[in-house]
């Protein structure tokens, strides 16, 4: 294989990561708050909600933390979750997966209960089945080294992916109990959520609080938002395109009601995705292919050239990727922050 | 007795007579104009439903404003399309044509009706395909279609027989799939030819039913009217006119405004986002094979005038389509065992909806369409 087509290939793996990651964390959200079709009394989920850490957490005191799941079964108990469908190749980066489970292993405030806590939660690293027994070992190892290191409600629960005769997402306990026994028995024996349930329910949801691949979001855009623009363009007869003005705050405005965070609850601790951010480096990536004009005026107006593609849409954006020579982003980088986070805010 | 046909200089005589019967009087009386009128081969009175956001009179005076169609009566909804003369290429010709509306549907279907020879009617046609967005054809799936002409003998006092009909079949060759079109004539009852057409694996286009004068058990033996109905709510009538328009055009026509209601408000700027998805449960378990999914991954990737994006093309498909005509989209699943889902974008048309489901109908298979949600409402209920 070139480099070339490992580049292609890692790039469209990040992608498919990406989509897989949502569709499972929304598989389990789905698991825990909801009995057959119809949702649980009081049980609500929440993409990337902001929680608060209390006095005696173990890594950081008084702090909000932002698991990419938090899901309430009943009053009485929930779950925190971080998801990974890969890891990193170097071990030692997983650390700071542990160290974040650590740091939601805690009696974390905001909930929906009338006091924001909650009686029993468990802490749970969601992770595509060809990763979880390597955390799970990992996990081990670290906790024969320094107890401290893992909770006490810390499990690890796999996730896969499975067409068959049905299409579905199966989840099973890899490490670590359950507190919630119907739950317990449930993870302890793996279950299937069906992909039709999931699309049922949530059939608008593409992203959650960590930035996609952007090649994904440029696909979105041009497939989707950019044509729903086109009737109020102008068309330029030299170069063949439809000029389209886009603002990068409307869009994020519309991506977020349509495919994101306004798609689901809402109240004061929700995050909002995506953000203008990840939007405006999808329209300057478009400025660096020559597909748009960056704004000039002081506004977030750009101008985009737009076209039908011939060829597939996603092709067509991961060979621009690969030509332009887009510095490679580390393999887990669709879980990383593309701008550093600020001290006071947590993943 | 058959008609004969009209000589050469006949036919010119009768076009004439047509241009003048179309452009005197209003809708009403043109109509009843039309409903007397004997019609001599090769002319046949030729209609096709037509379906607009506001009302396909608006769209044909928005097309008279770009001169693209001549207003040839000021009191009624009567247009002329010009053409070439296929004998003198300098020479114009007008094709004259009647919008009709219908008593109990809304204004956004009408009938556009003309009295022609089949040439210049696929002249026509051809015009109406042109101004799609803006002029949009009911399309009925084969379902449709047969229950299109069984309902016409609830409708009507005649014995009704299917004569001929179209279809298309698929041949299985070496390399790839091809599909041939098969004409058969039969002598049979509807029930009767509408079985054996799906006994056969056919895929229906167009079906000609007789309609028989019927007293008591006792039925004519000419009919009093022939008509031909196409998938594209086409139909082409030989005989009464009034029979023709208040069975089977005005069927077509309910039908096709169910059909577009149905597909309507889906799109998620018009939904408020509130998503509006619909389902196509196939009867086999289809996509527990790859082929079959990977089969219709290739069939979408052609769908004609469209933008795409594989994200999935095995063991699942998923994959958005970008409607070009209108810029609607719509991201697919297919799901296994039997499930397509269709999951409206930002903007997502009735017409790009039909337009898509047509298309999956007559190149992958035919479904039964549902709504995606708890309720799972079937079309055909609705409808």
């Amino acid at each position: 294989m070139t480099e070339k087509d490992a580049h292609l290939r890692q790039l469209h793996d990040d992608i498919v990561d990406y989509s897989q990651t949502v569709i499972a964390l929304l598989a389990f959200a789905a698991l825990i708050t909801h009995e057959r079709e119809s949702v649980r009394e009081n049980a609500e989920f929440g993409i990337g909600r902001r929680m608060t850490t209390s006095s005696m957490n173990m890594v950081k005191q008084k702090s909000d933390v932002h698991p990419d799941l938090v899901a309430q079964k009943s009053f009485s108990y929930g779950i925190v979750a971080e998801t990974k469908k890969s890891l990193h190749r170097e071990r030692l980066q997983w650390a700071r997966h542990l160290e974040r489970l650590r740091k939601y292993d805690d009696q974390l405030i905001g909930w929906w209960t009338p006091t924001e806590s909650i009686d029993h939660s468990d802490t749970i690293m969601l992770i595509h089945q060809s990763r979880g027994r390597q955390f799970t070992d990992f996990l081990k190892e670290e906790k024969d080294r320094d107890p401290s290191t893992v909770g006490p409600t810390t499990c690890v629960v796999e996730f896969t992916h499975s067409v068959e005769t049905e299409d579905y997402f199966f989840l099973r306990l890899e490490h670590g109990t359950i507190q919630d026994k119907e739950l317990s028995k449930q993870l302890s024996e793996g279950t299937p959520v069906p992909l039709d349930d999931i699309m049922r329910s949530f059939p608008n949801i593409r992203y959650y609080d960590a930035p996609p691949p952007i090649v994904l979001l440029l696909e979105h855009l041009w497939t989707d938002y950019f044509p729903a623009m086109r009737s109020n363009a102008t068309y330029d007869e030299k170069n063949k395109v439809w000029k389209i003005m886009a603002s990068v705050s409307r869009t994020t405005e519309e991506f977020k009601k349509a495919y994101g965070s306004g798609a689901l609850q809402k109240d004061a601790r929700s995050v909002e995705f995506p953000t203008t951010k990840w939007i405006r480096e999808a329209f300057d990536r478009l400025v660096k292919y020559k597909m748009a004009f960056p704004p000039s005026d002081g506004s977030d107006n750009y101008i985009i050239f737009f076209k039908p593609f011939r060829i597939d849409v996603r092709r067509r954006f991961l060979t621009l990727e690969i030509r332009k020579s887009v510095r490679r982003a580390p393999r887990d980088s669709k879980q990383l922050r593309l701008v550093p986070l600020q001290e006071d805010q947590e993943e | 007795m058959k008609a004969e046909t009209l000589s050469f200089s006949e036919q010119r005589d009768f076009d004439v007579y047509i241009q003048a019967l179309l452009t005197s009087g209003t809708n009403d009386e043109i109509f009843q104009k039309l409903v007397d009128l004997e019609v001599p081969p090769p002319f046949r009175i030729r209609i096709k439903v037509l379906y607009a956001n506001t009302s396909p009179v608006e769209v044909a005076e928005m097309l008279v404003n770009r001169q693209l169609l001549t207003r040839t009566a000021s009191g009624s909804h009567t247009y002329a399309y010009e053409i070439e003369s296929n004998e003198q290429k300098s020479k114009r010709l007008q094709l004259p044509f009647l919008f009709k509306s219908f008593d109990d549907i809304g204004p956004k279907l009408s009938a556009a009706i003309s009295v022609c020879k089949t040439d210049h009617w696929q002249k026509l046609r051809r015009f109406f395909k042109r101004q799609y967005p803006s002029l949009v054809p009911v399309l009925l799936s084969q379902s449709e279609l047969i229950k299109a002409a069984d309902a016409l003998k609830q409708f009507s006092n005649h014995e009704v027989r299917v004569k001929a009909f179209s279809a298309q079949e698929t041949i299985r060759g070496t390399t790839k799939k091809k599909r041939k079109s098969v004409r058969e004539w039969t002598d049979e009852e509807l029930d009767e030819a509408l079985s054996s057409i799906q006994e056969r694996h056919q895929y229906l286009t167009s079906i000609d039913v007789d309609f028989f004068p019927k007293v008591g058990e006792f039925t004519h033996v000419r009919p009093k009217v022939s008509c031909k109905l196409r998938k594209d709510a086409e139909i082409e009538v030989t005989g009464s006119l009034k029979i023709a328009f208040d069975v089977v055009v005005s069927q077509i026509a309910r039908i096709g405004e169910k059909k577009l209601q149905f597909f309507g408000r889906r799109g998620l700027r018009e939904s408020q986002y509130s998503p509006r998805p619909l389902a196509i449960d196939f009867l086999r378990h289809l996509f527990v094979e790859t082929k079959n999914v990977r089969s219709l991954v290739h069939i979408l990737r052609k769908y004609p005038h469209s933008m795409h994006s594989v994200a999935h093309g095995n063991p699942y498909a998923n994959l958005r389509i970008t409607d070009l005509f209108d810029d609607s989209s719509f991201d697919v699943w297919a799901i296994p065992p039997e499930r397509m889902i269709l999951i409206p974008g930002l903007k997502a048309s009735e017409a790009a909806f039909e337009r898509l489901i047509q298309y999956i109908f007559e190149t992958f298979r035919e479904g039964k369409l549902i709504t995606y949600d708890r309720e799972r409402r079937a079309f055909e209920a609705i409808a």
